[in-house]
């Protein structure tokens, strides 16, 4: 810390007696926290003494800020379907963007909406108008102001007994910092000044790599020990390769607009005797005229099967065992279980003789390795997989959980891509499996910045 | 997948079993199954509709506890139903078939209406590539399958008291609202008996012909714009309809001539024990496959290592000798298959584009950074704030903050300090991942390196040592030199090969709600693909 920054901070607290943290730290322009370690290191120094009390207390989030301006949302909602008569969800989604949600649940809870559902949709229904304000809320209740992120819990730390020594008055021949030019001057004979090293400022932060990037890594070594070759594509890929190679018809309903995410403009689609292979094996296995023109629209992939299939078509040789641990898309309400980005562990493997007995060898072992040892298996099934199967692993605190889907790709999508062996296929929603693996209950979590997260010593 | 109700009570009286063998049996012919009340709610996979209905349930459970399926009988019903040629133009393909001597309950029409509107819904994808409609046919003694004008004859649809012509019931009734774009011009389909109205195809049926517990013979439709659908519709019906009463065909008359509907074709396969038994991992013998297809409703008969495969009516995702595999599979229980890893022989190995990540990530880490990783889809508002430009944007969003493909790693590494901007400073963060930027008429993907340093006072100085270290560390020759960037400060920002190192500009700072001076450098690792896209 510079002597100026000390200066400044003695300067500020002159004769007070007591001072709290943030009053300083305004005053100053210097974070809290920054604040409070160059008190810390001051202290040491025997610049100030002090002692520390903390308060909690309360104060109003950004929400809370918000709603002071545009008003609580269930009022919100009242008023607009007082105004506008009973809407649906989707209706109210559009007017009152994200605080939709928070204005359905709590007018519902509060009893100045309900819901109803008439053919397949869902109607929100007045009432009786919101009496409530965000004052009587800030005032009287508490504990919902907090549940709903309106207020937050602060600790006040006030300083006091405060005793600081004029900068000028220290000795200026007692030597609180080393340096160079004291130990070459021979000024250190003059003494130095102690420091009580059991006063410890806070701990270092040091550099982390990502805890979710690790464990994809880690799964990543586990297949490569395995003897699997890691192969990446593209993530903007024609539906060709994400749905048709793949022997997924064109009216699939995965392939509707409500479950893909598309990207505007038209791919191409390189090999074009390839194409042709697949439009006959839709044509005769489904019974319907093939469209290259839906073939070449752009989606973000939604599975990496897709990976696979490109790689079976580029590579000959035999035997294969290639693995993706990579990004999906899909069209999905983002909620603590869902997102529209995450990762899936895909793999393959390719050579005469497969048999599904080794497709649950393979499933076994990867289970075993992430640390399941108990794996069931039952049918299911896949559109590009058959037969197909869905491994099940057992968790020490969740239970049984849905983890290993895999299956023998169809004849209808290796014939196209002339391969003739066998292919062990899996598909594993890996991030969902890091979840349970962290004991993280909202997939959010995952795309996580905040620093003091990141850098819990448990991840 | 599909998800239907059906009686609990029921489906154990049908099929014999016990709760808990119900409960276990349901995963191993792919159906999960959730107990609410006395209800059984199932969902099914896509390529078993017959098993949505509370009799093709637990025909499919009875045959898999008692080896084999009971065989369909089927008479002739010497009633008149005739197709104008008028319908081929829009729901051409037509089935049809009588139930007899049915005895149904309340409950037993509300599962089967239940079904009807699941399939409506997910099979025939809300009723446009095909529709059901069953009907009380006491009295019924000819049917028609034809088109009329929208004004031309009037009656009382079903939820109705009031007589309409066909327009009105497009506008006055929910149904017609809901359905009444899949009429073409003033062109209705009707089906009419020698009683009145039955129906108005894939719109709503009649309150003539409606289902009571005092019908005692059913005429049940089926009719769509597409074959297979149809078809596939159809074996699903009779299947579930041959559980409350005796299934009677019927001669259709066409313009061109008699056909026997429905047709239900049994699909023969050949099937050999040798490759079953391959393709499972398993040394498996004739009988043993035998009893296993005949758990699974198939038909058999082995002749040495052959085995003749007859697949029921209703089973159309059967194509092949894989799918038969699959039955096996089912019918044998797949704890007979002890999983097996073959001595394949391969080396692991990590992409170069992987390993140069991990090589920066590792390096910026032991720097003293903390990574984030943050998605790929971003708010093109965030993006084109700080880069200038419009980014490529996804078409079909869920929301404005993941509405197109971020362009570069600074816009993240920004907003991540802002959600830190309470906590110790200095605060450094990394991110090495993918990002898409527009080319000519081209999308390209790379692997981008983007680093930042926050505190409350810190000069771009502070942050070039580390750009240097990543660089050795590279063997980049950075080749620098000075340049302004719309998001530094103006004199504060420099360019080289692969990317840019700057102190962000305060009006870029502070669109962020961020107060508190950055340095930060940002580099395309590697260039992955070049995606085509055509406008």
């Amino acid at each position: 810390m510079s002597s100026e920054r000390a200066r400044a901070i003695l300067k500020a607290i002159g004769n007070l007696k007591e001072f709290k943290l943030e009053t300083l730290s305004h005053a100053l322009g210097i974070p809290e926290a920054t604040l409070a370690s160059a008190l810390e290191e001051m202290k040491q120094k025997g610049l100030i003494d002090f002692k520390i009390k903390e308060e909690e207390t309360y104060e109003v989030t950004e929400r809370g800020a918000k709603y002071r301006v545009e008003g609580l949302p269930e009022n919100r909602l009242t008023s607009l379907l007082k105004e506008k008569g009973d809407m649906e969800i989707d209706e109210i989604k559009d007017r009152l963007g994200d605080e939709a949600n928070a204005a359905i649940s709590w007018a519902i809870k509060k009893g100045y909406a309900y819901i109803k559902k008439e053919s397949g949709r869902t109607i929100v229904c007045f009432k009786s108008d919101s009496t409530d304000t965000l004052d009587d809320l800030l005032s009287k209740n508490i504990g919902e102001a907090l549940q709903r992120g309106i207020l937050r819990r602060k600790i006040v730390k006030t300083y006091y007994s405060l005793i600081t020594k004029p900068y000028d008055q220290i000795n200026p021949n007692t030597i609180t910092r080393l340096t160079h030019d004291d130990i070459i001057s021979g000024r250190w004979k003059n003494g130095m000044k102690p420091y009580d090293l059991s006063v410890f400022p806070q701990a270092t932060r040091g550099g982390k790599k990502n805890f979710f990037e690790e464990f994809l890594s880690w799964v990543r070594e586990i297949l490569e020990d395995m003897g699997f070759q890691e192969s990446l594509a593209p993530y903007i890929e024609t539906e060709f390769w994400n749905f048709d190679a793949l022997f997924q018809a064109q009216d699939h309903p995965a392939r509707e607009m409500h479950d893909v995410l598309y990207i505007e403009g038209r791919g191409k689609i390189e090999d074009k005797d390839l194409m042709m292979r697949v439009a006959k094996e839709h044509e005769m296995g489904w019974g319907y005229s093939w469209s290259e023109e839906k073939a070449s629209s752009l989606v973000l992939r939604s599975q990496n099967t897709a990976v696979s299939a490109r790689f079976l078509a580029e590579h000959k040789e035999r035997p294969i065992k290639m693995y993706s641990v990579d990004r999906v898309f899909r069209k999905d309400e983002i909620d603590q279980k869902h997102h529209i980005e995450f990762y899936q562990s895909e793999g393959i493997v390719v050579d005469k003789d497969l048999s599904l007995a080794n497709l649950l060898g393979f499933l076994t072992q990867f289970a075993k390795e992430l640390g399941f040892d108990e794996v069931r298996f039952y049918p299911s099934y896949f559109p590009f997989t058959e037969p197909s199967v869905e491994g099940y692993v057992k968790h020490p605190v969740l239970g049984w959980m849905e983890a290993l889907p895999g299956g023998v790709l169809r004849p209808e999508v290796t014939r196209p891509l002339g391969t003739n062996e066998p292919v062990l296929a899996w598909g594993i929603g890996i991030s969902r499996l890091a979840m349970a693996m962290f004991g993280l209950s909202d997939i959010r979590l995952l795309y996580s910045s905040d620093v003091d997260f990141l850098l819990e010593e448990d991840l | 997948m599909p998800t239907n109700k059906l009686s609990l009570s029921k489906l154990l009286f049908d099929s014999g079993l016990s709760k808990k063998e119900l409960l276990d049996a349901l995963p191993l012919l792919k159906v999960s199954g959730e107990v609410i009340g006395d209800e059984l709610e199932v969902e099914v996979t896509p390529d078993r509709p017959d098993l949505l209905g509370q009799k093709g349930l637990s025909k499919a459970l009875r045959a898999y506890f008692t080896g084999s399926d009971e065989k369909l009988k089927t008479n002739i019903e010497p009633i008149k139903v005739i197709q104008d040629e008028g319908t081929f133009k829009q729901r051409g393909y037509f089935q049809g078939f009588f139930v007899n001597s049915v005895t149904l309950d309340y409950d037993d029409i509300k599962r089967l209406m239940g079904l009807q509107e699941i399939l409506h819904r997910s099979f025939c994808r809300d009723r446009s590539k095909a529709s059901i409609g069953i009907h009380d046919a006491e009295g019924i003694s000819e049917i028609r399958y034809t088109v009329v004008k929208g004004d031309s004859l009037k009656f009382v649809p079903l939820g109705d008291s009031r007589e309409m012509t066909p327009k009105e019931i497009l506008s006055l009734t929910d149904k017609g609202t809901k359905y009444g774009s899949l009429v073409k011009d003033d062109e209705f389909l009707i089906l009419v008996s020698n009683k009145g109205v039955m129906s108005m195809p894939p719109i709503i049926n009649s309150a003539y012909t409606q289902v009571s517990p005092s019908t005692k013979k059913l005429f049940v439709d089926v009719e769509g714009s597409d074959a297979r659908s149809v078809d596939l519709i159809t074996g699903v019906m009779i299947r579930e309809m041959s559980g409350y009463g005796t299934i009677s065909r019927v001669m259709l008359r066409k313009p061109e001539g008699e056909v026997l509907i429905p047709q239900l074709p049994e699909k023969n396969y050949e099937l050999s024990v040798a490759s079953v038994s391959k393709k499972l991992g398993l040394s498996l013998t004739g009988d043993k496959v035998a009893e296993a297809l005949s758990r699974m409703g198939h038909c058999t008969n082995l002749l040495g290592e052959k085995l003749d495969v007859f697949t029921p009516y209703y089973r159309f995702d059967v194509m092949g000798e894989v799918d038969l595999v699959e039955d096996v599979m089912m019918g044998l229980g797949l704890k007979e298959i002890v999983p097996s890893i073959p001595n394949t022989y391969t080396i692991g190995r990590r992409s170069a584009v992987t390993s140069l990540r991990d090589k920066i990530r590792e390096r910026l880490a032991n720097l003293g950074y903390v990574e984030i990783s943050m998605t790929l889809l971003s708010d093109k508002n965030l993006q084109s704030t700080v880069y200038g430009k419009n980014p490529i944007n996804v078409k079909n969003p869920v929301s404005s903050s993941y509405d197109s493909l971020r362009e570069g790693l600074l816009p993240d590494l920004l907003q991540a300090l802002f959600l830190n901007k309470k906590k110790r400073m200095p605060l450094k963060l990394f991110e090495v991942g993918p990002v898409i930027t527009k080319g000519e008429g081209q999308a390209i993907q790379k692997i981008t390196a983007a680093a930042a340093i926050s505190d409350y006072s810190v000069s771009v100085e502070d942050i070039q040592g580390d750009l240097l270290n990543v660089a050795k560390r590279l063997r980049l020759n950075l080749n620098v030199r000075p340049k302004d960037l719309p998001f530094a400060i103006p004199g504060r920002s420099a360019v080289f090969d692969s990317g840019w190192i700057a102190e962000v500009s305060p009006e870029i700072l502070l669109k962020f709600n961020y107060e508190f001076p950055v340095v930060a450098f940002e580099f395309t690792a590697t260039t992955q693909f070049k995606i085509d896209i055509i406008q």
